[in-house]
């Protein structure tokens, strides 16, 4: 009988050290795996991994929504709805307040123009041109990074991989732009840009993350202004979906036979 | 009023009758604008001595409801109607009228053919201030106290039909213009139209067959993040300016004369219009926007000079009639003056600079606009600034103040400065 409790209590006794011994074991050498893997990706794979969580595809549709604060008092906020396609087309709806119902902005590679409703052909804009408090045009029309910037990776700290993004041509709107990315999730958790001649213009945290399209996304990115302390924007997402927008919805002659 | 609700009855059964009733979506947007504008007058000009030839208001109350409509159907066809109701009352008159600016129908006949027909307000250009390559907009009121680009937008469409090709990298346009003096003053005409992107340049050629062949090009383009820059420029045959010409001497030997106005005879000598501009955002969102212009159109110095000689010699006579005659004859001759100026195009070489602060402090949207007359030195400035009270309205306060000789484009209107107070409200 004490023979046979023995047995059994040596049994649970192998059986609970070797779950107990094993499984961090494993837990570790999984996280080291993925560390590795981490260490491994370069620049550009770390950032294609970023793009893919802020956009879910290459053809997809999303609302936005812009509020400005100044010293945390809430100013009036525009909403959009904005179509991408082939991530480097952009087409931007908007759809409040009344005052710019109806108006249409356009991006087709690094081009740009808008449209408002009643007026002759659409007009060709830079994109440093401001929608509403610290967004600009090309903040709402360009959903990548990997599109006009080339990344590097400056530095890789517990927390964060620290990218450097350089500007691959002149005319996109920041000369480069320090991207904080999560060493786990590869989520972006902040951005710095900078001008042409390295000032900071402004700075961006992405929050909010949920599940969209199967996979957390930040639904709030919140954008402050470096050169005016104290005014801040934020954009909040919502409504996306996958959805093919034609192409023909992306030529700038087409915009006044939109149908709404 | 007539002709447009005929209109209106036309292109919705030919809507209708595409659609094949189903599947419709409807969509509008509209605005209320209500505006009070002082004028600070001029006791005497040389184009109205003593105020005498026309009386002029001190102030004018304005309201201008307007509104857009847009019936859609899921096979590609809209039907889209503008239209603005402007009441105003001065001391001189009390009037309202209803303006149909846009009332056409545009339909899809295959995803890159398109077809409009209708009244249409169809303008081109890439200029702010000025557009040599817009040939179908001449004939039509404009309310110079609104700003540039509600200027483009609040305008009377033409009776017209259009079909427009839209390929990957260029867009033809052909677009008609019947001339039926019951629906319209412009003569019939063909405007072909090229338009094409390629890199980070947008470029367009236009030719426009009708009274005057005209020949258009339009060119814009950024350069880095923050800088914009365009080209507009226009030829055209023959002369549109009109000019004082001498009808009869009043008495002989006397250098007294009757006149008339008619367009410069020489028809065949080529026009050229151009301008040239550029925009820059700055990082604080300040945005400056000037633009040069040159209108071979517009007078000469010594054109400009003998037209002001003219004035100056009937506003004499007006005030101190000579041989005893009846100064209604001068009255008349200023009259004609008054007729022919353009303000704007009377002279060659101009220059327009614009600079806004949007946001300002928040809510407030700042600007200040020029336009200075370079041949004579001439200006009309344009400050103002916006409220936004809410989302769906605000108030603006704006003046255009001009300035110049009394012998100068801008010097020869009527007042000095004229103030406005805009409450605007969108639906």
């Amino acid at each position: 009988m004490i023979k046979k409790n023995l047995l059994v209590v040596s049994v649970v006794f192998f059986l609970t050290s070797v779950v107990f011994s094993t499984t961090p074991s494993e837990n570790l050498q999984t996280l080291k795996r993925k560390s590795n893997a981490v260490s491994k990706l370069n620049a550009k794979e770390i950032l294609e991994k970023v793009d893919n969580i802020r956009a879910p595809g290459t053809n997809f549709v999303f609302k936005l929504e812009v509020v400005p604060y100044k010293n945390g008092k809430k100013a009036p906020a525009q909403k959009l709805t904005v179509r991408v396609k082939d991530h480097d087309k952009s087409l931007v709806e908007f759809t409040y307040p009344p005052a710019n119902k109806g108006r249409l902005l356009l991006m087709n590679s690094n081009n740009m123009w808008i449209y408002i409703p009643g007026t002759r052909q659409p007009i060709r804009i830079s994109p440093q041109q401001r929608l509403l408090g610290q967004v600009a045009n090309g903040d709402v029309a360009r959903v990548v990074y990997s599109i006009d910037y080339q990344a590097k990776i400056i530095n890789r700290s517990k927390k964060y991989i620290k990218l450097l993004l350089k500007a691959k041509k002149g005319n996109v709107q920041y000369g480069q732009i320090v991207l904080f990315v999560n060493r786990k999730n590869f989520y972006p958790e902040k951005a710095l840009f900078y001008t042409k001649s390295d000032r900071l213009l402004k700075t961006a945290y992405y929050k909010d993350y949920q599940e969209v399209l199967g996979k957390l996304r930040p639904q709030l990115v919140e954008i402050h202004d470096e050169l005016r302390k104290g005014q801040y924007t934020v954009m909040k997402y919502s409504g996306m979906e996958m959805k093919n927008t034609p192409g023909s919805y992306f030529q700038k002659s087409y915009l006044k036979h939109l149908i709404r | 009023m007539r002709v447009n609700l005929l209109w209106g009855i036309i292109l919705m059964s030919l809507f209708f009758w595409y659609s094949n009733v189903q599947g419709y979506s409807f969509y509008y947007r509209g605005s209320i604008e209500a505006k009070y504008s002082h004028y600070d007058l001029k006791n005497d000009t040389l184009l109205n001595p003593n105020r005498d030839l026309s009386a002029f208001s001190t102030y004018q109350y304005f309201l201008e409801p307007d509104f857009v409509f847009e019936l859609n159907n899921d096979k590609g066809a809209r039907l889209v109607a503008k239209t603005r109701i402007p009441w105003k009352k001065n001391t001189q008159e009390h009037d309202s009228e209803i303006v149909v600016d846009n009332l056409y129908a545009d339909i899809t006949i295959f995803p890159e053919l398109f077809l409009t027909v209708g009244k249409f307000n169809l303008q081109d250009g890439v200029g702010l201030s000025y557009n040599p390559s817009s040939f179908l907009e001449a004939k039509k009121t404009i309310d110079y106290s609104k700003s540039e680009e509600e200027q483009k937008q609040d305008q009377e469409g033409l009776y017209l039909a259009r079909v427009e090709w839209i390929q990957e990298n260029y867009t033809l346009s052909l677009v008609t213009i019947p001339g039926i003096s019951s629906l319209q003053e412009e003569n019939t005409g063909v405007l072909s139209k090229l338009s094409t992107t390629f890199d980070s340049y947008d470029l367009a050629f236009h030719y426009y067959h009708g009274d005057y062949p005209l020949f258009g090009t339009n060119f814009s383009s950024t350069i880095g993040d923050s800088l914009g820059i365009h080209w507009e420029s226009g030829l055209k045959k023959g002369s549109q300016q009109k000019i004082l010409t001498t009808v009869s001497e009043i008495i002989p030997a006397s250098g007294i004369y009757s006149y008339d106005t008619a367009y410069r005879e020489n028809e065949d000598q080529i026009y050229i219009k151009n301008l040239i501009g550029g925009n820059y955002t700055f990082p604080n969102k300040l945005n400056l926007i000037v633009e040069y212009y040159y209108n071979q159109e517009g007078y000469s110095n010594k054109e400009w000079q003998d037209f002001i000689d003219i004035v100056s010699a009937n506003n004499n006579y007006y005030l101190n009639p000579p041989f005893s005659l009846d100064p209604g004859i001068f009255s008349q001759n200023l009259g004609l003056a008054n007729f022919i100026m353009n303000y704007k195009y009377m002279r060659e070489n101009y220059l327009f600079f614009r600079a806004s602060y949007p946001e300002f402090l928040g809510q407030f949207n700042l600007t200040l606009a020029l336009l200075f007359n370079i041949d004579d030195k001439s200006s009309v400035a344009m400050p103002g600034i916006k409220y936004a009270i809410d989302q769906q309205s605000t108030v603006a306060l704006s003046w255009s103040i001009f300035s110049g000789k009394a012998d100068s484009e801008f010097g020869l209107l009527s007042w000095h400065n004229e103030g406005r107070i805009i409450f605007s409200y969108f639906l």
